[in-house]
This record gives structure tokens, C-alpha cells and sequence, in this order.
């Protein structure tokens, strides 16, 4: 009798255990950091670049969107994770060989050009854009920098400049909210934007955009073939890709961003 | 002119004073001698009239008690100091910030241990800068933090977040590489109010690489500001509301803003620029200095997004002090108890940074707080009268200090550019603060 109640009682002790471990050892257990858990992530690095990849977009915006959407098709997992530095970005492919960056106009030198798939995902039209208030008179344009020289212009730090500073123009650098503010506030004389960023930051209708075209700028997706999963990955996007346009996805989620086709 | 000049400080006492009703007693009657303490305005005066400073407000407080507060020179071209005179008190915003924060500890709504990414997942992951030997073919490579950024880092700096302005102050190229991630990323340091929310500012500085590992350096940057919006997120309110409603309007520190009443503009301190050997000048234009931008003319703004932890607060020195007596009396003020003694005694009297030294604006043998540069012993360059004297001071020249065992509160506000040719006076100021004391 003895020997069956002390089993009992271990049997039971052993339950009750098992139940309280996971609560108590939160409570009273070694600290254990979470630093010492590997994570497995697979990471695509964006740059910031609204309304087309920013956190401040419905689901990061248009070309995380979409990207989003071929990675979930074709089964390949990775987070997208967007940096408010471009050389940050640059970093992570070139040295850190991450699987795939996202954005437009790497300016990647020799060496990464080697290692990377490009994969356009959107063409968009850009623009020099001024303030309505600074040039009452209008900007006229026809396609020589040599018109804006002595003139203050704005872009992103990471951007090619030689071509601005050749034509005597200074060149600000700064974030594209605080570039517009700085147009807005009449600090810049003219910027570089494309036909969206017009449409969703001109609030006070005072950007007006000088015709015609700059040119075209192909945002995408650039798979590293140096990462062990590049090449594999480069082609499964490439098909995924293809199947949501002719499924109507790719139409719709730029639809729902941008508001056209 | 100095005539006019005296004339005018004297009204600008009585009117100041008449305003605020505050009550001074006699020096003596709380240990202090009233013939010392007119070596200060002897001090300060001679400053104004060397033209190195345009003007002060002093305050010195023993007991609990204003025994000296004295408006000197002017606020502006033509307006004469008054003790009333509001003042950009720019990093004295940290230890308000800090004591923010410890009201939430107190409520049990944080631990000091927590990593800040429980509360802004952005701080997930960081990486820490480490530069690669010369020669090599990139020149930097990111590693993995050891360990999150704690908000007890954020307090101590320690979280290997920097200032902007750092290059200027200790250059190297490591320094230097993380700066330029800052600048890409439109990061600034915030004396300078950016047209957006600190949480936007935050979430950005949190993707860019730390310059050292949480804990292994005392880096005095923007880790402040962090904890600015860490307090919107952990309260659910707007961080100026949440001081306001939890720490101004419990101290009665009436003018106390981030964004100042359009009825008190009238009342804010220019500030000059003086190459301290007799060339003064208003500044009327940003002050732009390598990677440090300073917008005197930001406190002018009534309002506004950017609500900086480290740098936003503008005030008095009969706030300040207001604030600072509620330290040393720890944690309590005219009946309010804002903290228990025992968390005033984990931030002022505890060194939080090991063996590192926070010699910024002090010397070896100041270690730091929560919130505050603490005095460790007396045999360094910088004594401010005791250990455990705590202090901290702000970029357009302000300073205050503390000491628990004399009781004594010192405060010194001005608005004079570079802060750097500030010490000396600064040093004075204490040392003849401390040396007033007669009992």
C-alpha cells in the first residue's frame, strides 16, 4: 500500500510539475536573454522611399506590397525590412550578402553588379518640381542642367550628384519629407520627385512640375546570387511575379496604391 | 549705459519679483553669507561688462530656500534680465525626462532592465558598428548587439546612441561613419525642431547602427530622446502633456513648456553669440557648426510636432529650482510627493556607469545618475563641494546643481554661444556658491 501511494504521489508531483514549470520558471528561473536565440530570418532590406516603400504606407507601400505578395505565392520567406539610410542598404548586399534588397537606383559598383539580379517591378516617371511661390514666373525646361545653376537642388544622400555639381548647382542632401518641407519653406529652389510623390504630398498645391519627363526610374527587387538561396530565390520571384500580373493581383494592389494602373 | 543698465535690473527685480512673489530670506538665515555671495555678482557682472556674457539669472537655494536670485544684464538688445526671464534650458530637459521615466517605474508600468524593443520593436535586432583595420576593402562591418538597449542604458548613456554633434567633440572615423548614417537617415539632434513626431525621428535612429555595445561605453547622445517617446508609448499620452500633467503641474512650474504661450514669447531670452573676449552679438540666424545646428529662434514657435526628451524644455530659474529642490528633497515638494525617496536615491546617489566616467562637461571622478552627472570624490579638476553632488547643465549655456549634504541648489541660466567656453565661469559659479556657505 505504502509503495503504491508514494508511486501515486510521484505520478502526481510529476503532473503537477509538468503544469507549473512553464509558469514558474518565468517567475524565478534564470534569466535567459533572447539574444541568445539564433534568428533565422531571412531579411530583404528596402530603402525608404515613400509612397512606394515606407512605413508610413499601407502595408509599406506599393513595391513592398507587391513583393510581399510573389514571396507569399511562390513559398520563399523572408521579412522585408525598410532602412532610412540608402548606404545602409548597400551595406547589407555588398558586404553582408543578404538575399535581396529593394528599391531603385543602387548606383552599385563593379563588384556588385556581378552578384546582382535585377528584377523591375514598376517603371514611374520623374519630375523637376518647384515652388509656385518662389518662381512666380515658372521654370522653363528643356533639358539643360546648365538652367539651374547657382541654384539650390535636393536629393537623397547615396544619389549620384557629379552631373548637379558639374552644372554649378548646390546640391542639399535630406529625407524626402524634409526635402519638400524645404522647397515648401522656399530653402530649395527645384527637386527630383516622381509623378506620385506630386500627387500625395502637395498639399498646399504650390509644387508644380516642369515638363517633360526627367526620365524613368525601375523600382524592383535585386537578388544576390553570392547568397546560398539568391539564384533559387531571383527565379521563383521572377515566375511568381509574372503569375500575379496575369492573375490581376499586381493590377490591383498598384490600384490600390497609387490609384491607377 | 551701465547706469541705465543698473537702473533697469533693479525694476526688473521689483517687477519680476511682484510677478512671481517669491519669497527670499535672508542668507544667513539658512547658513549663507550675504557678503560671499556678492563675490557672484561681482562674477557675473564682470563677465557682462568684458561683454562675454549679455546676461544671467542666478539662483541659489540652501534649505530649501532662495537666499540669492539675481537677474543680471540684459535678456535681449532691449530688454533688461528679469528673474523671470524664460530661458531654452535645452539638456536640463534630461533630468526632467529621467524623472518622467521613473514615474512610470514607480507604477510598475517598466523595469529599467526592460530592453526598449518590448516597447518599440524597431530596436529589435540592432546592430553595433565595429571599423575594420586599414586597408581593408570596406572599412566598416555591423555586428550584432550583444544585449537590447535597456531603458537603464537610455538613462545612463550607455546605449551607443550618439549626438550628431559628437564629431566635433571626440572625432574618429568610427564616430564618423555612424554620423553619416544619422545624417542619411535625417537624423538630428533635435536643438533644431524638426517639422515631425519624435516617434517617427526614433524609429528611424533605431535601424541605424549603435556606436558601441549597449553597456560598454558612455556615449552622451540622443538616448534621451528615446525615452521621450518611450513615454508617449508606455502612457498612451503625448510626452509634453504627460510631463506637463505629471511633473510641471504638480511642481506649480508655470512656466515650464515645450512650446511656449504666445503671452510668455515676450518674456523669452535672446541668445548671443560671444568669442568670450569681448565681441558679443544677438544671434537672429541658425547657428551651424559642423554637424551641430542650433535654432534659437525655435523657442519662438508655439507650437509644434517635435517633442524632444533631450533638448525641448524651455523655463525659469525659479522652475528649475523648483524641480531641483523636489530632487533633493527626495522626491517631494510643499506637501507633493512626485517619487519616493528610494528611487531619488537610485538615480542621484548610486554610480550607474562602472568604470567609465562621465567627463563631458566635468572631469574624471564624476560618474553619472539617471538623469545627472554625479561628483564621486574631490580630487579631480571639477569640485562642486561634495560627493553626491549632482548636476547637469544645457547647450545655450545653463547649469544647476545640487548638493545633498549642504542642501544647497545652485542655478545659473544664460544664452550665450559656444557652449564650450562656458566651464570656467560655470566652475566659478559653484565654487562660489559652495565657498557661501557659513555655518
Amino acid at each position: 500500500m505504502f509503495t503504491l501511494g508514494l508511486k501515486k504521489i510521484i505520478y502526481w508531483l510529476t503532473l503537477l510539475n509538468v503544469g507549473l514549470i512553464s509558469t514558474q520558471s518565468v517567475a524565478t528561473g534564470p534569466r535567459v536573454a533572447p539574444s541568445l536565440f539564433t534568428d533565422n530570418t531571412e531579411y530583404i532590406y528596402g530603402m525608404d522611399f515613400p509612397p512606394y516603400i515606407s512605413h508610413d504606407e499601407i502595408e509599406n507601400g506599393v513595391i513592398a506590397d507587391i513583393v510581399n505578395a510573389v514571396l507569399k505565392k511562390e513559398n520563399i520567406s523572408a521579412d522585408i525590412m525598410i532602412l532610412p539610410s540608402k548606404n545602409m542598404v548597400k551595406y547589407y548586399f555588398s558586404e553582408e550578402n543578404v538575399l535581396a534588397v529593394i528599391g531603385y537606383n543602387f548606383d552599385f559598383n563593379k563588384a556588385n553588379k556581378t552578384k546582382a539580379d535585377f528584377i523591375p517591378i514598376l517603371s514611374v516617371d520623374e519630375f523637376y518640381i518647384y515652388n509656385s511661390q518662389r518662381f512666380p514666373e515658372g521654370l522653363h525646361w528643356e533639358g539643360n542642367l546648365s538652367i539651374f545653376s547657382g541654384m539650390h537642388y535636393g536629393t537623397y544622400k547615396g544619389n549620384n550628384v557629379s552631373t548637379y555639381k558639374e552644372a554649378g548647382i548646390i546640391v542639399k542632401y535630406g529625407r524626402l519629407k524634409s526635402l519638400l518641407t524645404q522647397l515648401e519653406l522656399q530653402k530649395l529652389d527645384f527637386m527630383r520627385v516622381t509623378a506620385e510623390t506630386i500627387n500625395r504630398f502637395n498639399e498646399n498645391n504650390t509644387m508644380v512640375r516642369l515638363e517633360p519627363s526627367i526620365g524613368t526610374i525601375l523600382l524592383g527587387v535585386v537578388f544576390n546570387n553570392q547568397h546560398p538561396k539568391g539564384i533559387e530565390s531571383a527565379k521563383k520571384f521572377k515566375a511568381g511575379l509574372q503569375k500575379i500580373k496575369e492573375n490581376g493581383l499586381f493590377e490591383a494592389l498598384v490600384k490600390k496604391h497609387l490609384g491607377h494602373e | 549705459m551701465q547706469k541705465l543698465t543698473g537702473i533697469l535690473s533693479v525694476l526688473a527685480i521689483f517687477c519680476s519679483q511682484m510677478v512671481l512673489s517669491i519669497e527670499l530670506v535672508k542668507p544667513e538665515i539658512v547658513g549663507l553669507s550675504t557678503q560671499r555671495l556678492k563675490r557672484l555678482d561681482t562674477l557675473i557682472n564682470q563677465h557682462i561688462s568684458d561683454n562675454k556674457i549679455a546676461g544671467a539669472v542666478t539662483l541659489i537655494a540652501r534649505k530649501g530656500k532662495i537666499a540669492y536670485l539675481q537677474p543680471s544684464g540684459m535678456a535681449d538688445t532691449d530688454k533688461p534680465m528679469r528673474a523671470d526671464t524664460i530661458f531654452r534650458i535645452v539638456s536640463m530637459t534630461k533630468p526632467i525626462t529621467s524623472v518622467a521615466v521613473m514615474l512610470l517605474y514607480e507604477q510598475g508600468k517598466l523595469l529599467l532592465s526592460d530592453p526598449v524593443s518590448k516597447y518599440i520593436p524597431e530596436f529589435k535586432g540592432q546592430k553595433v558598428i565595429e571599423m575594420l583595420p586599414k586597408g581593408s576593402q570596406f572599412p566598416y562591418k555591423l555586428v550584432p548587439v550583444k544585449r537590447d538597449v535597456t531603458i537603464h542604458d537610455l538613462l545612463t548613456h550607455q546605449s551607443g546612441i550618439l549626438y550628431l554633434a559628437s564629431t566635433g567633440w571626440f572625432p574618429n572615423p568610427k564616430r564618423e561613419q555612424v554620423v553619416s548614417f544619422y545624417r542619411d537617415a535625417g537624423i538630428t539632434d533635435g536643438f533644431c525642431r524638426p517639422d515631425e513626431s519624435i516617434g517617427d525621428m526614433v524609429k528611424r535612429l533605431a535601424k541605424l547602427p549603435l556606436y558601441s555595445q549597449p553597456g560598454e561605453a558612455w556615449e552622451y547622445g540622443l538616448s534621451v530622446d528615446v525615452l521621450g517617446y518611450l513615454i508617449e508609448v508606455i502612457s498612451g499620452q503625448k510626452f509634453d502633456n504627460f510631463v506637463k500633467t505629471n511633473i510641471f503641474e504638480p511642481l506649480k512650474m508655470q512656466d515650464s513648456h515645450f512650446y511656449l504661450p504666445k503671452n510668455k514669447l515676450s518674456r523669452l531670452s535672446a541668445d548671443w553669440n560671444s568669442d568670450w573676449k569681448g565681441s558679443l552679438k544677438r544671434v537672429n540666424a541658425p547657428l551651424i557648426d559642423g554637424d551641430l545646428a542650433l535654432c534659437p529662434s525655435d523657442g519662438e514657435q508655439t507650437s509644434g510636432k517635435y517633442l524632444s526628451g533631450g533638448a525641448s524644455v524651455l523655463s525659469t530659474a525659479y522652475d528649475y529650482f523648483r524641480f531641483a529642490q523636489m530632487l533633493l528633497n527626495q522626491g517631494k515638494l510643499d506637501g507633493t510627493r512626485l517619487l519616493s525617496r528610494k528611487t531619488v536615491e537610485l538615480m542621484t546617489a548610486t554610480n550607474h556607469i562602472g568604470h567609465h566616467d562621465a567627463e563631458l562637461l566635468h572631469s574624471k571622478g564624476w560618474k553619472f545618475g539617471l538623469g545627472f552627472a554625479i561628483q564621486q570624490d574631490r580630487q579631480h579638476n571639477v569640485d562642486s563641494g561634495d560627493k553626491g553632488v549632482f548636476e547637469w547643465a544645457g547647450y545655450y549655456s545653463t547649469r544647476f546643481s545640487v548638493n545633498p549634504t549642504e542642501e544647497t541648489v545652485t542655478i545659473f541660466l544664460s544664452q550665450t554661444s559656444p557652449f564650450g567656453a562656458h566651464f570656467g565661469l560655470w566652475d566659478s559659479i559653484t565654487a562660489l556658491s559652495t565657498s557661501a556657505i557659513a555655518d
